[in-house]
């Protein structure tokens, strides 16, 4: 009977402070991501506040979830994300656990900012693991392509418009802006870029493959034999191979990938291993995106005339 | 080059074919007219570069034309490729600008639809239906398929060898379980989870609950989460882990023998024939010859325990700052060794588990567990136990580097209606990263039996390969000893998983 009054009371108290007054207060908007979080900031100014889940030096896909991970969630009133499966290995558990309806999948304070991007690399036909992690839907690292941006802040407009629409205005006016910025920046890179047009590189990931349809440059191979799958010698004898009958002169990789393979590969070729991070914020004089997407270029564009 | 050198050249050359028409060869003429037609060629050039600067203006508009052109080829060019790559990768040629249009006129199509169902459904009490955000592209088998649930399964084989020595005999190779998984959202509110572990002695229902994931609907507060059915028991931080996903080929002791079943009735199936006399053991000596078992006092001490039951389990969120606490109530059916409650009695458990932040790398979990219920022989039984998971993944370098440290400790007080038993037990293990697809963990354990008739205790070392995510191949070894007897064993487990399943990441 005890334990019976005990849980009444638990209920009637989880209950009571559920129907606390809320204040009138910014909206909490969370990302997964920094670059997210930059175009999310754009596009609500004061009205929000943001925060970002992700390090920008960490790996997606090993993204170990922290406590303060379901403190924000519980609390979001806008949840942003890449979608696709860029997060599915760790994100869905935590909006379940976070308790917030309205962040979950269909919710209104859900933000899926791949809807309406021109995807690449979709695979074609049956799709099974013997291909590797493959993502199923398409290529999620469409950030990188400023084209991509203005889409990505489409969506975060519409979705603070849907949780917010006093502000429907103000999230309008700074679209906008933002896409006149966007145009800006592709003007720029593409000059600054133009040195890249039909180069090749090889990579350590699928990370760079708007990058390269943008500017005009090639992934001719990656470290990795497949998505996901670490590289074997076998592999990797092949790769060499290949670099050196196309002339490949630069490697690209991410922090969050080892520094051997890169190297041992670069050893053999004479080509240059160039670390780039591809998220905001991840080096520094990446606070911004067009500073993120200029200091891409440049350091690609200066590897490739350092490798010559 | 102008027009006028052009003209004068073609008339000179006009000249000179009608003079060679009309000539014999070898005619003097014929070689002057071809010095002058020589000489007036180069003099025609001659002057045609020094006016190659746009001096003229017609000159200065000409040459502006042609960078146009070029720069206009070049954008052709790009467009082109823009072209070619949307449609390798299947997308429809629109271009972006009218993608975004068509997206946003959708949008204000449906918010107005809406706010006009909403005019129209005034006065009705509805739920608090949540607004579908543009729904996800749905790519390859249909719309309908989109629909099924998360389905996979988990393939467990094992290969023992057990002995007074390492590899002294060969114990037998077994098709340990396969755990079918079925998962997904039932309505915006609620998610099904079902787990059924199929092994070689039947199939039985692991795990099958329904989630409510959205109380508010029924009035109660968000934090709180309910969850109904049959479910793995919030005691400890291990026994959240269905058996194949966890670190070691076998479970701790202490879960074997507190709450597993052991082979040759169900495989997770009623526990009472572990007291069997010893006619009866010398009967099924045979039948239990090759199963992975340790055989004490009669008993068939089981290589798995998960403590489960059916009911209901009330789970409330509190966020502390950045950290976690989760107050959890279950009253639960339960059937293993330390709990029967065929009495009609659940056994009513608690926890309060704790989430700590150390930094962006380091977390630490804590939580303290109680259990209290009916035993085998009709009388209470309390369940005490504490659990502590250190957890460190490198920012950068996750890929390659983590360690898992965990340490659970229990204590029992068994009423057997002369006195109480007060048995205890423990485990630590700790597992480490060493490279992107290898692992190494070692753990140590003791364990008395709930009635304390014997005690064990064992030392485990593992190494895990991981040639990619959804697959592993585990070489064990085992050193216990369990009633005075000591043990060795060697196990080679290989799990490989299909399908979709959901990770378990806190």
């Amino acid at each position: 009977m005890r334990r019976f009054v005990l849980l009444f009371v638990l209920l009637t108290s989880a209950l009571l402070l559920n129907l606390a007054p809320t204040a009138a207060r910014k909206i909490r908007v969370v990302t997964t991501t920094n670059d997210l979080k930059w175009a999310a900031e754009q596009i609500g100014g004061d009205r929000v506040e943001v925060v970002a889940l992700m390090h920008p030096l960490q790996n997606p896909h090993t993204v170990q979830p922290r406590p303060s991970f379901v403190v924000h969630l519980n609390r979001a009133d806008l949840l942003v994300r890449i979608g696709l499966d860029y997060e599915e290995t760790w994100l869905p558990p935590l909006v379940e656990e976070s308790r917030n309806s309205k962040i979950r999948r269909g919710g209104v304070g859900d933000v899926d900012t791949s809807i309406g991007i021109p995807l690449l690399e979709i695979p074609a036909g049956r799709v099974t693991r013997e291909q590797g992690e493959v993502h199923i839907m398409g290529n999620p690292h469409y950030w990188l392509d400023p084209e991509n941006m203005k889409i990505i802040a489409r969506n975060i407009a519409e979705g603070l418009k849907r949780v917010d629409p006093a502000g429907s205005s103000v999230y309008e006016r700074n679209l906008r802006g933002l896409e006149r910025d966007m145009d800006e920046l592709l003007d720029e890179t593409l000059k600054l870029a133009a040195p890249l047009r039909g180069e090749k590189f090889v990579a350590y990931h699928t990370t760079w493959s708007y990058l390269a349809n943008r500017y005009g440059f090639r992934i001719i191979g990656f470290l990795e034999p497949k998505p996901g799958i670490p590289p074997s010698a076998a592999h990797l004898a092949d790769l060499i191979v290949r670099m050196r009958q196309e002339k490949v002169k630069v490697i690209l990789k991410e922090p969050f990938y080892e520094n051997r393979i890169p190297s041992m590969v670069a050893q053999r070729t004479g080509a240059k291993v160039v670390e780039i991070c591809p998220t905001v914020g991840g080096e520094r004089g990446t606070e911004t995106y067009p500073k993120l997407m200029r200091h891409i270029l440049t350091k690609l564009v200066n590897a490739l005339q350092e490798a010559k | 080059m102008s027009l006028t050198p052009t003209i004068y050249i073609v008339t000179v050359v006009s000249k000179f074919r009608w003079r060679l028409k009309h000539c014999g060869e070898g005619d003097g003429k014929m070689v002057r007219w071809l010095k002058i037609v020589v000489f007036a060629s180069l003099v025609t050039l001659a002057w045609g570069q020094g006016n190659s600067e746009p001096s003229d203006p017609r000159d200065k508009e000409l040459q502006q034309l042609r960078e146009r052109v070029a720069a206009l080829e070049r954008l052709v060019q790009l467009l082109k490729e823009e072209l070619s790559s949307l449609k390798l990768n299947g997308a429809a040629p629109q271009s972006q600008t009218q993608l975004v249009a068509l997206q946003q006129q959708t949008e204000e199509e449906k918010r107005k639809l809406e706010e006009e169902l909403k005019r129209e459904l005034q006065g009705v009490t509805q739920p608090p239906a949540p607004r579908p955000a543009p729904p996800s592209a749905v790519y390859g088998g249909g719309l309908w398929q989109a629909l099924n649930p998360d389905t996979s399964v988990i393939a467990n084989f094992r290969t023992g060898f057990r002995g007074k020595r390492p590899f002294a005999s060969f114990a037998g190779s077994e098709f340990s379980e396969a755990e079918l998984a079925f998962q997904a959202a039932t309505d915006p509110f609620s998610r099904l989870d079902t787990f059924i572990a199929v092994a070689p002695e039947g199939a039985e229902v692991e795990e099958a609950t329904l989630t409510i994931l959205d109380p508010t609907f029924i009035g109660l507060p968000r934090n709180l989460q309910i969850r109904l059915g049959k479910l793995l028991a919030p005691f400890g931080q291990l026994n959240s882990i269905h058996p194949p996903e966890q670190p070691f080929v076998d479970s701790p002791l202490v879960h074997r023998l507190w709450f597993g079943h052991a082979h040759g009735n169900h495989k997770h199936g009623n526990h009472n024939h572990r007291k069997r006399n010893h006619q009866d053991e010398e009967e099924h000596k045979d039948e239990h010859e090759d199963e992975h078992e340790e055989h004490i006092n009669g008993a068939a001490i089981p290589s798995e325990g998960l403590f489960t039951g059916a009911g209901l389990s009330l789970n409330w969120l509190v966020p502390t700052g950045r950290h976690l606490t989760w107050l959890t109530i279950a009253p639960l059916n339960v059937d293993n060794a330390t709990f029967q409650t065929n009495s009609g009695r659940p056994a009513w458990l608690a926890r309060i588990r704790h989430f700590r932040e150390l930094s962006p790398t380091q977390t630490l979990n804590l939580g303290l567990n109680y259990a209290f219920g009916r035993n085998d022989l009709n009388k209470d039984t309390r369940l005490f136990g504490i659990d502590l998971t250190y957890r460190w993944r490198p920012l950068r370098e996750g890929l390659y580097r983590s360690l898992v440290w965990q340490t659970e400790a229990y204590w029992g007080q068994r009423d057997t209606g002369d006195g109480t038993v007060k048995p205890k037990g423990w485990f630590t293990m700790v597992e480490y990263q060493l490279s992107r697809t290898l692992f190494l963990g070692a753990r140590y354990d003791f364990a008395q039996s709930p009635d304390k008739s014997f005690s064990g205790r064992g030392f485990s070392l593992a190494i895990t390969l991981f040639p990619s995510e959804f697959g592993r191949y585990r070489l064990q070894w085992n050193r216990l000893k369990i009633g005075g007897q000591t043990v060795h064993e060697v196990w080679l487990q290989t799990t490989f998983s299909i399908g979709i399943h959901r990770p378990h990441p806190l």
